[in-house]
Formats: C-alpha cells, sequence, structure tokens
C-alpha cells in the first residue's frame, strides 16, 4: 500500500478519531478561557500523549491547538479580554463590533478565517515539506550547525522584548541542555554529584514550568478583579457573512500567506503573526480610518492568518528539527520520545506518519466548524468556570504531568524552580520562548558542532567548504553582524544630529 | 516585581563567572582541540557580554527605572499569602507524597488552595470538589496511563 492510503488508514482510525475530537474539546476549553493559552493547553497535553502512539499524539497536539488559536478570539470578542496572545492584534476591533451589535459577525468572520487560514497553512505544510525534506537530505552536520544557529538566532530577535533579553533566555536554555553527562565526553557537567542531574533537565518539567506553572503563579497572585460573563445571546453567526467574506477575500489569502511565512520562521508564532497581518491590512486597506472602529477587515487579516502559522510553524519543526515557535518546540520533544526524531529521513523511513500528521491538520481544521460553533454556543458557560477551581486543578495537573515522565519527584523540584524564574523573567520583559528553543536545540547545535570538527580535525573553515553550508554560514554571521553595525553607526550620527 | 536592568545584568555576570569556573574541571576530549568544556565556556562568555549590556542600560535608565519595584501583590497580603501557600504546597507535595501517597496529598493541596482562593463560604463544595479531582487525576494516570502514583498511606485500590 501506498504511504498517503496507509496515512488516511491511520488517521482515520475510530480511537484517533476520538482521541482527536477530545483533544479539540480541551483545546476549545483552554482558548476560551483568558490566561490559559494555546501553548499551556499543548504543555499540559503532552504527558497525556507520552503514553501514546505516535500519530494519536500528534494529531492531539495538532487538533488542541488550532482549536485553541481560534477559541482566544471569544473572551477577546465578548470582554475584549484576549484567551490566547494570537487574539491580542484584533482583540480590540472585535470588541468594539460587538458593542455595536455585531458580536455574530465578528464570530462568525473569526470562525470562518480560522478554518481557511488553517486550511490554507495545512496545505502549505503538505507540499512544501516534503519537497523541502528531499533537498535537506543532502545535509550534514556543517549544515545544521548553521541551521540551529540561525534558528536560535532568530527567535531571540523575532520574540517580543529586547534583543538582549531574547539572548539571555536564550542562553539560559542553552546552559539548562548542557546540564547532565556529556555525550561526546561521556563526563558529567554542572551536575554536582547528584544522580538525577546526570540524565540532565528533561525539557516536559521545563516546558510545564514555564508556560503552566508560571502562569499558575500569575493567575493566584492577580489583584484586578475577576472579569464578568458576558450577557448578549449569541444568534446565527453566518447571518450575512458571504458577502462580507467576498469583499475581503484579497484580505483572507494575504492572511494566511503571511501567517504561514511568519509561522515558518522560526521563534515567531502565530501571535506575532497576527499583530503582523493586522498591520499590513491597515496599511493597505481602501479604509484604514476605519481600523480600530468595530471594522471587519483587520479580524478576516489577522483572524486568518494566526490559524495559518499553525502549519507554518510545522514547516521547519518537521523537515529540520528546527522549531518555528514555543508550541513546535515541544512538539519536536514529543518527536524524539515518540522515535520519530525529526529532520528529512523521517520523510524517507516513515512517510506515512508524516502524511498523517498532514491529514491531521486537515481534519483539526474540518473540525474546528462544528466544535467551535458548539464553543461560541455555550460560550456564556465557558467563561463562567471559576479561576479559583481551575487554577488549583492545573496545578494538580502539572505535579502528575511533571512525574509521569521519569516517576520521580525531582522533576516536580525542576519545574517549581523553573517555573518560578520564568516568572520573574516575564515579569522584567525576558521572552521565554527563547529559552525552551534553547534547550531543545541545544544538544543538536553542541553535537553538530563537535562532530563536524571530528570530522574536520578541527579546522573551522570546513563549515564554509560545502556550498550550502557556506550560504547558510554566511546569512546566520549578517544576521548577527548587520544589527550591531546599524546600532553602532546610528550611534556615531547620533552626537553630529544633536549637536 | 520589575527590578532595574542592572540586576539580571550583574546576576548574569556571577552566574557565568561560577558556570566558567565549574568548567576548568572538565576534562578535555583525547587528541580534540574542542571538547565538553567549549559549549559552556561559550555560553559564559555570551552571558557576560549580555551581562554588561544589561548593566549599560540598566544605569542610563537609573532616573525612570528604580532598583526594586515590588509587584502589587507583594504590597497586598492577602495575595502574598496565595503566592506563598502555592510555592508551599509544591514543596509539600515534594516532601510527603512518597509516604503519605498521591490521593490523600492531592485532596489536602486542592482543598487548602481551594478555600484559600474560594473562601470557607464553600468549604462543602470545595472538599467535594478536592476528593472528586483527586480520584480521577488517580484513576486517569495511575490506572489508565499507568503512572506509578504513589499510594502511601492508602491501599491500593483498583476500580
Amino acid at each position: 500500500m501506498d504511504p498517503i492510503s496507509l496515512a488516511f488508514g491511520l488517521i482515520l482510525d475510530p480511537y484517533v478519531l476520538t482521541v482527536m475530537v477530545l483533544a479539540g474539546s480541551f483545546g476549545l476549553f483552554m482558548g476560551a478561557i483568558p490566561g490559559l493559552s494555546a501553548t499551556m493547553a499543548t504543555a499540559l497535553l503532552v504527558p497525556v500523549t507520552f503514553f501514546m502512539e505516535p500519530v494519536p499524539a500528534l494529531a492531539a497536539i495538532v487538533t488542541a491547538t488550532a482549536m485553541a488559536i481560534f477559541a482566544g478570539d471569544i473572551p477577546g470578542a465578548l470582554l475584549r479580554i484576549p484567551g490566547t496572545p494570537a487574539s491580542a492584534a484584533y482583540t480590540n476591533e472585535a470588541h468594539t463590533m460587538t458593542m455595536n451589535g455585531k458580536a455574530e459577525m465578528a464570530l462568525g468572520l473569526s470562525l470562518t478565517g480560522a478554518i481557511l487560514g488553517g486550511l490554507f497553512g495545512s496545505a502549505v505544510l503538505a507540499t512544501s515539506a516534503p519537497v523541502l525534506a528531499d533537498i535537506a537530505l543532502r545535509f550534514s552536520s556543517f549544515e545544521y550547525f548553521w541551521l540551529a544557529c540561525m534558528g536560535l538566532t532568530c527567535a531571540a530577535f523575532v520574540s517580543s522584548g529586547t534583543a538582549v533579553k531574547g539572548f539571555v533566555s536564550l542562553l539560559l536554555g542553552l546552559f539548562i541542555a548542557t546540564i547532565g553527562i556529556d555525550p561526546m565526553s561521556g563526563h558529567p557537567r554542572f551536575t554536582f554529584g547528584n544522580v538525577d542531574l546526570m540524565g540532565g533537565i528533561q525539557f516536559i518539567p521545563a516546558m510545564i514550568g514555564m508556560f503552566a506553572f508560571a502562569e499558575v503563579i500569575r493567575s493566584v497572585t492577580a489583584t484586578t478583579p475577576h472579569f464578568r460573563p458576558p450577557q448578549e445571546r449569541i444568534g446565527n453567526i453566518f447571518k450575512g457573512l458571504g458577502p462580507v467574506l467576498m469583499r475581503y477575500k484579497v484580505n483572507l489569502l494575504r492572511g494566511s500567506v503571511i501567517g504561514t511565512a511568519v509561522g515558518a520562521l522560526p521563534g515567531a508564532g502565530s501571535d506575532i503573526a497576527a499583530w503582523i497581518s493586522y498591520a499590513v491590512g491597515k496599511k493597505f486597506s481602501k479604509e484604514p480610518e476605519k481600523f480600530g472602529t468595530g471594522h471587519p477587515e483587520g479580524i478576516v487579516d489577522a483572524g486568518s492568518s494566526n490559524n495559518a502559522g499553525l502549519g507554518g510553524s510545522w514547516v521547519p519543526a518537521l523537515v529540520f528539527g528546527i522549531p518555528g515557535d514555543s508550541i513546535t518546540a515541544i512538539v519536536i520533544g514529543v518527536l524524539y520520545m515518540k522515535g520519530m526524531n525529526p529532520g528529512p529521513t523521517v520523510f524517507l523511513y516513515q512517510p506515512e506518519l508524516i502524511y498523517a500528521v498532514f491529514l491531521s491538520f486537515f481534519l483539526a481544521n474540518l473540525m474546528l466548524l462544528p466544535l467551535g460553533l458548539t464553543a461560541i454556543k455555550s460560550s456564556k458557560r465557558l467563561l463562567l468556570v471559576p479561576r479559583e477551581i481551575l487554577m488549583p486543578i492545573i496545578l494538580l495537573f502539572c505535579i502528575v504531568g511533571t512525574f509521569a515522565i521519569n516517576n520521580t519527584v525531582f522533576d516536580v523540584g525542576v519545574m517549581l524552580v523553573l517555573g518560578l524564574i520564568a516568572y520573574l523573567m516575564e515579569e522584567n520583559g525576558f521572552p521565554i520562548a527563547p529559552a525552551i528553543l534553547g534547550l531543545v536545540l541545544g544538544p543538536l547545535l553542541e553535537d553538530s558542532f563537535i562532530t563536524s570538527m571530528i570530522k574536520a580535525d578541527g579546522d573551522l573553515l570546513a563549515f564554509f567548504d560545502r556550498p550550502i553550508a557556506a550560504a547558510l554560514g554566511v546569512v546566520t554571521i549578517l544576521i548577527w553582524i548587520v544589527p550591531l553595525v546599524v546600532r553602532l553607526r546610528r550611534r556615531g550620527r547620533l552626537p553630529e544630529g544633536v549637536g | 516585581m520589575k527590578v532595574n536592568d542592572a540586576v539580571p545584568g550583574a546576576i548574569l555576570i556571577v552566574f557565568a563567572a561560577g558556570v566558567f569556573q565549574q568548567t576548568l574541571g572538565f576534562p578535555p576530549m583525547p587528541g580534540q582541540d574542542y571538547g565538553s568544556r567549549l559549549f559552556p565556556q561559550v555560553i559564559a562568555g555570551l552571558m557576560t557580554l549580555c551581562g554588561l549590556s544589561l548593566i549599560a542600560t540598566g544605569i542610563a535608565n537609573r532616573h525612570s527605572e528604580p532598583l526594586f519595584v515590588p509587584a502589587e501583590w507583594m504590597r497586598s497580603p492577602p495575595h502574598f499569602v496565595n503566592f506563598l501557600l502555592l510555592v508551599g504546597l509544591l514543596i509539600f507535595y515534594i516532601l510527603v507524597a512518597g509516604w503519605l501517597g498521591f490521593i490523600p496529598t492531592a485532596f489536602i493541596i486542592l482543598t487548602l488552595l481551594m478555600t484559600r482562593l474560594r473562601g470557607r463560604g464553600h468549604l462543602i463544595s470545595t472538599l467535594a470538589i478536592a476528593a472528586v479531582a483527586s480520584l480521577v487525576m488517580q484513576q486517569f494516570f495511575g490506572q489508565l496511563l499507568r503512572v506509578p502514583l504513589p499510594w502511601g498511606i492508602v491501599p491500593p485500590v483498583y476500580w
């Protein structure tokens, strides 16, 4: 049987479909509740997927994230509180529409934009990943070293906050990755004789601590009063939607393209894609003055963009093992755990699994229609779930999820410490995503460097010997140098201007 | 809790110095120029540069950014207690879950945290939710996913 038929068989299994529906409902719930993000949904889902076969595990993550990114629009439109950071770009617009009595239109546009954008991102993923994988098959440790460098640099630059703070976060992640026995020399590093540290810091406790526990801390210490649930009834969200969508079909396509491209950029995820698309939408609009007054145009642009970004971010993750954002950083960890080492060889040896992942993307976006509609209809009740009950249960989930991987309470301690560090970092403008990327990519970076040096007998110029490696190397070094040069030149000019 | 950038900058430099000092004890790889100490040393070097940059920014912004501004919850005793309780409960789990068992420890954690956040007025529903959540979690992770959650003083019950 060919791999595509096999993939259909794998994904249409009733067990996998049930897992997808459950994960989708979980994602909708997490996304719709302000303060619980898509990344947190993924972080809490991973310990459960740990016990599944690769296809249901990955399908669960794909479905949950697609649902969570959309569901973030619901409290955005109804309460002016974005459910996930990816909805923040157009929360104001959607809420103003609700205030003008157009809640149905705002939610309808969000849902259809999310589905169409998501399908576009999935199509790009399914068509471009195998082609890129073919090229990536020719890569050696030299190319992987530069790819890892480039991915990490972009992650630090693109993340929120200043570039220096992004780098600090990245370096922290890279440092954590060096803890434990060095696989090359067999020498323990930074373990201080502790047996638990010998195996290194596992990424699941780190991720649950930094994304989920840090959020619990923020929630229990929040001094602002909790929001009031919306009062209005939601009618038919598809009423009058067709003409509006037809009018903004260019926006829909543009949002999807920008979302997919930005998503594929290492370090930039759906939230950044939504901000960029909203800004681009306003720049090219015929009526830019209407933006911010409850105008549907920006919602179409950004709403399709954030869901398209999901598919885009999986391209570098599956093809090169370089994550596009924090969610795919988690996915890469899951792929390693499932024995599907991300990279081009997975397309060669396990093509049916990769095709099944692509199919799960399409299916998840189609499922968004019935599940998303149900979530919109039950939004009043969903937003009534008290945070005072939810947060203690999430805390328990964090504990059990962390414990489940190695069955040791040491990991619970790791989660506590890293959660506190992540909380302090975010309070002071240090982004967290680069740290997780550093933790996941650190071993790849170090191994590819040391392997390359063993092959080249210590000659650093070998990193520029092969054509693709040389090109990647030059681009990476330019990314490092150009901002520094621009800054220095600006500084050099400033006194003249001032004088 | 907001601190002037110079504070994390200084912490970073001290941390990097510690990392560098530790790497001196790593043995070199025989016959190789690059060994297990290279990467941590590069990281320590870059951390020092970032630390210096943060200190420079911090000094430049010293008038607009005070050295330490406590978060709002730090000045509000009830929220400060919430924070201490949260961290304390996690430490409590680490210390006692092994011998007390998952179900009782989870029940205590949920009851205390929920009572603290919801108030004593909801005690009965809090106890009920805590009991159900602990049992469901044990059933889901312990039985279904085969995670060896500790039984402790509770005799193992399978249903």
